[in-house]
């Protein structure tokens, strides 16, 4: 009990130093806190929307109903679905009364669809289901492609196989948001039980079963999917015909953006992390030096060693404590205000609340993190000998054996062992954990040697002849070598705090220009489909007297892959599975559309190999043609420069070669292809096209429609500015949340910077204080402290910039699929504001130790 | 009673070999008796005090006190021999910064969980005349009064021995006479004996016995 007594006692009456020990972790905390609910909101704030998209948890879909023995499997899986949801889609022609038989896709909908969102109507009523009742719903605009516009028109009958039907409504939006180039044609719905009678469902109709889940909140989804997937793999004995997919799936770019994001937020907030262990290691030095002295005197007592150690760890766990409940309370005050104090940088929708795992780790984080944080500064109270109160030197301060050295370089395992235990958590992997533990190690080591040479270069400057007037630097020089060790811990602090703050910023660059909607490109508001090769110049024509720019209209060849380098395709893994065995694809598919185009849209660039040949291939030609593919596909199923892939369009065999992979703009929501061929070779092949048209006034929108189904009847124009719009405004916030936590990052990094510098700048001021009594004059102490901190804070901040650009790039490449983009104003920013940081900091000591009095300041 | 018998000290220095700091040195002193331990600096009396205190181990010989030997005990058990047995007064003080005087006396009593803390404490802080000052911390006091504190820390717990580095090496003059009258007054008081090292030949000559160092040896 005396030991508690007197670990809160020495805490209050060192006010001074606890408040700032407390003010700094905690600030580091509740960095460590924002970030961690920031980045939750962000998951949960995409998840919602992927949910609304994909309008469930998880689909199981087939071309056929599920076999008893696939349903009994998806039962197990899904176990308690709060939500279950049927739905056949198919194509078909419909044909309206007095119009042109059209393409629609027919979505008959069974009790409970859509588990998420619904069926809003015009009016604002809400239809909760679609069963019994006698007829049709669809958007305006699809009834409009269908050539329904006058109020006779709508209450026309539309026949769908042998069944006629009558629209019953309109929704204000279609429900269903997935967006897929295959999928282009207009969409109406009916209830399930409407389907009988129509003759569309026999063998041989392309029919897909869809069966919608939902689950209450905190179930693994993923885990679930994956589970599910590889359980009914098994059973079709490699050949899977059903196939599973959850929200990430529903648009496969928001889906990597969420992995991405999920993967920066985890790595921010070990950055976050970190740097509040750092700046709380670097306090306790201070602590220690007065807590050597005292434990020598409570030995010298009689205090048993090891319970002077729990009086020391006690302090440490009081004050982690408190600056964990700290961080917690401007948490709890500051969090429900983020949307309000950054109103136009955060998303309104945004809420980042605390939770339980965040208070948790906050608190252990701050009473057992900062014991293993500050363990290598601990192990030097082992070396506190009462008998060094009857020596002239300090407690605590005898020379290293190598049982020391040995017990240091111990201490800083636990720490290693934490930050790994914490990467992987974040992470998800064992791997990853170890990556940013070896990274760390790595860094700290080169940095270290920066150091040294830093200060032997210190050495070699303060040897030459300087000027006169040059005694200040002189000065500065000598200390920062003489007192090269601690020098060395403080620019290896201060440059491993600039290597993890300006880490963040890079891959938020790279991760941003992935997300952020390309400039200067124009978004499609309408899709045209079916655009057949005889009408291309009249449509062409059409568009240049209309308002909206036809932007693009490529070719579209149905075809399927057959062989890579001579394997099957759907035999090939994207990537071997754990322990070597082939990994099961999910959702793989033999069909796709090929296009071609003589030079690469304003969306797309080359991102390796070379660009396919000009000359347009000629038929009958040994040499295979040059393929290009989107690195997304080629990343997806493991195709590189080079492989030759055989190729079925339309029942004829072509030898075609991987030439490049091709990165494209896929928010730009252009006609964009995973496979666009040589010239020459699709040229020839039955082919329809697909167009876009952008930059058409709201106001033009309806008549443009109008003319366009009038001109062309079997043209489907699709509306994709709902589309576009639900999915841009997601990537929006997502972008400007990204960078949010940057700077959330950034500050809690400075701060801790700043509080390293204080430290050291306190820590010479005795140094400052004997130079003012022999008379240096008060510009020339500035001077020095100037110099000895611009010095620690300029180079360890250049190296620690010089090194984080390679590690970024590293990181990026490894975790983030290659989103790295160098941004030079931002590192020039972090190196002014570290070395401002720095120098202000030394340049205050200097200032408090001129205002004090020489004896008082020989008494320090 | 504290006996020496042949203690031995040296050190490994770099470059230098092994120096030799305190040879073969042995006395013996009475129960309640006193005794400086006076020689240049750099002579051993330092080495001397930190090996009867077992601060420090002697490469050979035997260190008793009131029977037991002090050489082959560990550093726990050292540990709580010192806390009721040997009291020590150094030069520059070192008291607790955080603890008020009257605190700072009552912690070896707090250490040992002893009984009757209040009482022993206000006793003792009577005893060096600090009762007006019980609630000020080491940096409100005046050097001496900070030795008053030490003094009275090292004598709360009743040691057989008190052992003092220089005590009054950091006061002047006339606080100086006052401290070492005052602790010769608590030393006869209290029944314990006393080992002082000092430069000061005023404070040596108020002790019954004197032992003079000269590079490790003792002079007679």
């Amino acid at each position: 009990m005396i030991w508690l007594r007197m670990a809160i006692k020495e805490i209050l009456v060192n006010r001074g130093f606890s408040l700032f020990f407390i003010l700094n972790l905690a600030a580091g905390l509740a960095g460590f806190l924002a970030v961690q609910s920031f980045g939750r909101a962000i998951d949960r704030h995409l998840a919602t929307n992927l949910r609304q998209i994909l309008t469930a948890d998880m689909v199981v879909s087939a071309a056929s109903p599920l076999t008893d023995e696939e349903a009994a499997l998806v039962d197990h899986a899904v176990g308690d679905a709060a939500g279950r949801a049927r739905l056949v889609a198919f194509y078909t022609m419909v044909r309206p009364q007095d119009a042109p038989a059209r393409l629609v896709r027919v979505m008959a909908a069974g009790p409970g669809y859509p588990l998420y969102g619904g069926f809003f109507l015009e009016g604002d009523a809400k239809v909760a289901d679609l069963q019994d009742r006698a007829g049709l719903f669809m958007t305006r605009d699809t009834a409009l492609t269908l050539g329904l516009r006058s109020e006779a028109d709508l209450k026309s009958r539309l026949r769908i196989g042998n069944k006629d039907f009558q629209i019953l409504d309109f929704f204000r939006e279609d429900p269903d948001k997935t967006l897929t180039t295959v999928d282009l044609a207009p969409k109406i719905y009916m209830g399930l039980d409407q389907l009988d009678g129509t003759g569309l469902i026999q063998f041989g109709s392309r029919i897909r079963y869809f069966y919608f889940f939902s689950f209450p909140e905190g179930r693994d989804v993923p885990a679930v999917t994956r589970s599910l997937y590889e359980k009914l793999f098994d059973l079709s004995r490699g050949q899977p015909r059903v196939h599973v997919f959850d929200t990430r799936d529903a648009n496969r770019q928001l889906g990597r953006l969420s992995r991405y994001v999920t993967g920066y937020m985890g790595m921010v907030s070990i950055v976050a992390l970190f740097l509040a262990g750092m700046a709380a290691a670097y306090l306790f030095r201070g602590m220690v030096a007065l807590k050597q002295h005292q434990m020598a005197v409570l030995m010298s007592c009689g205090a048993l060693r090891r319970k002077v150690y729990v009086y020391v760890s006690l302090q440490l766990v009081i004050l982690g404590g408190l600056a964990a409940l700290v961080a917690l309370g401007a948490s709890i005050l500051l969090l429900p205000a983020f949307p309000v104090l950054f109103q136009g940088l955060v998303p309104p929708s945004l809420e980042p609340t605390l939770d339980l795992p965040a208070v948790a780790i906050a608190l252990g984080l701050g009473m057992g993190g900062s014991l293993v944080f500050c363990l290598p500064v601990f192990v030097r109270l082992f070396r506190v000998q009462p008998l060094d109160l009857l020596r002239s030197r300090d407690a605590g301060t005898n020379g290293l054996n190598r049982r020391d050295i040995l017990i240091t370089v111990l201490s800083y395992l636990p720490g290693l062992a934490a930050f790994f235990l914490i990467a992987a958590a974040v992470a998800g992997r064992v791997r990853d954990g170890l990556v940013f533990a070896a990274g760390f190690v790595l860094a700290m080591g080169l940095l270290s040697l920066a150091g040294l040479l830093v200060f032997r270069g210190c050495r070699y400057v303060s040897g030459r002849s300087l000027p006169k007037g040059w005694f200040p630097v002189k000065l500065a020089l000598r200390s920062l070598f003489r007192n090269r060790w601690a020098s060395l811990s403080c620019f290896v602090t201060i440059a491993m705090g600039v290597f993890l703050i300006a880490l963040i910023p890079q891959i938020q660059n790279g991760l941003a220009l992935e997300i952020e909607r390309p400039e200067g490109l124009k978004l499609p508001v309408f899709f045209l489909v079916d655009i057949q090769e005889d009408q291309k110049p009249d449509l062409t024509q059409f568009m240049a007297t209309a308002p909206g720019d036809l932007s693009h209209i490529s070719p579209m060849v149905q075809g399927r892959i057959l062989s890579v380098n001579g394997r099957p395709f759907f035999e090939r893994a994207a990537s071997p599975g754990e322990g070597g065995r082939p990994g099961r694809m999910r959702g793989r598919r033999l069909e796709f559309i090929f296009s071609y185009r003589k030079a690469l849209a304003d969306s797309e660039s080359i991102t390796q190999g070379e660009p396919m040949s000009a000359t347009p291939w000629k038929w009958g030609s040994q040499t295979p043609f040059d393929i290009s593919i989107a690195v997304s596909f080629a990343g997806r199923h493991n195709l590189k420069i080079g492989d030759v892939m055989d190729i079925d369009v339309q029942g004829i065999a072509l030898k075609g070669r991987v030439k490049n992979l091709r990165k494209v703009r896929w928010n730009s929501f252009q006609p964009n292809f995973f496979l666009l061929f040589q010239d020459g070779v699709l040229n020839q092949a039955p082919k329809t096209y697909l167009g876009a048209i952008s930059s058409v006034a709201p106001e033009d929108r309806p008549p443009l429609k109008n003319a366009l189904v009038d001109r062309f009847p079997n043209i489907s124009v699709i509306d994709v500015t709902k589309t576009a719009t639900t999915i841009l405004s997601v990537t929006d916030r997502l972008s400007l949340s990204v960078r949010f936590m940057a700077w959330l990052a950034i500050a809690a990094g400075l701060v801790s910077i700043f509080s390293i510098a204080r430290h050291q700048a306190r820590k010479n001021r005795h140094q400052i204080n004997l130079l003012k009594v022999l008379g240096a004059g008060g510009v020339s102490l500035l001077a020095v402290s100037l110099v000895e901190f611009g010095i620690i804070g300029f180079l360890s901040s250049l190296f620690a910039l010089a090194l984080s650009v390679a590690f970024s790039l590293a990181v990026s490449s490894y975790f983030f699929d290659s989103l790295w983009a160098l941004d030079l104003s931002y590192l020039s920013t972090l190196l002014v504001l570290a070395t401002a940081v720095c120098m202000i900091t030394g340049a205050g000591a200097a200032r408090q130790v001129m205002k004090g009095q020489p004896l008082e300041l020989l008494n320090t | 009673m504290l006996v020496l018998d042949d203690i031995s000290k040296g050190f490994v220095q770099p470059g230098a070999g092994r120096l030799t700091v305190l040879d073969r040195i042995g006395f013996t002193l009475e129960r309640k008796s006193t005794a400086a331990v006076v020689g240049q600096s750099g002579s051993g009396k330092t080495t001397l005090l930190s090996l009867i205190a077992g601060l420090d181990k002697p490469d050979t010989g035997e260190i008793l006190l009131d029977g037991e030997d002090l050489v082959p005990m560990g550093q726990d058990r050292l540990a709580r021999y010192r806390a009721r047995k040997i009291g020590i007064i150094f030069q520059q003080f070192h008291l607790m910064p955080h603890l008020t005087a009257m605190e700072n006396i009552s912690l070896p009593l707090e250490i040992q969980k002893a009984d009757n803390i209040q009482a022993r404490t206000r006793e003792m802080l009577g005893k060096v005349g600090l009762e007006h000052r019980s609630h000020h911390l080491p940096s409100q006091l005046s050097g001496g009064e900070c030795q008053r504190v030490a003094i009275a820390r090292a004598l709360v717990v009743r040691p057989s021995l008190l052992l003092a580095d220089e005590p009054t090496g950091n006061l002047d003059i006339a606080t100086g006479q006052r401290i070492s009258s005052l602790l010769f007054d608590l030393v006869r008081d209290e029944d314990t004996g006393l080992v002082v090292v000092t430069h000061n030949p005023e404070l040596a000559g108020q002790c019954h016995a004197r032992f003079t160092l000269d590079r490790g040896r003792l002079v007679f």
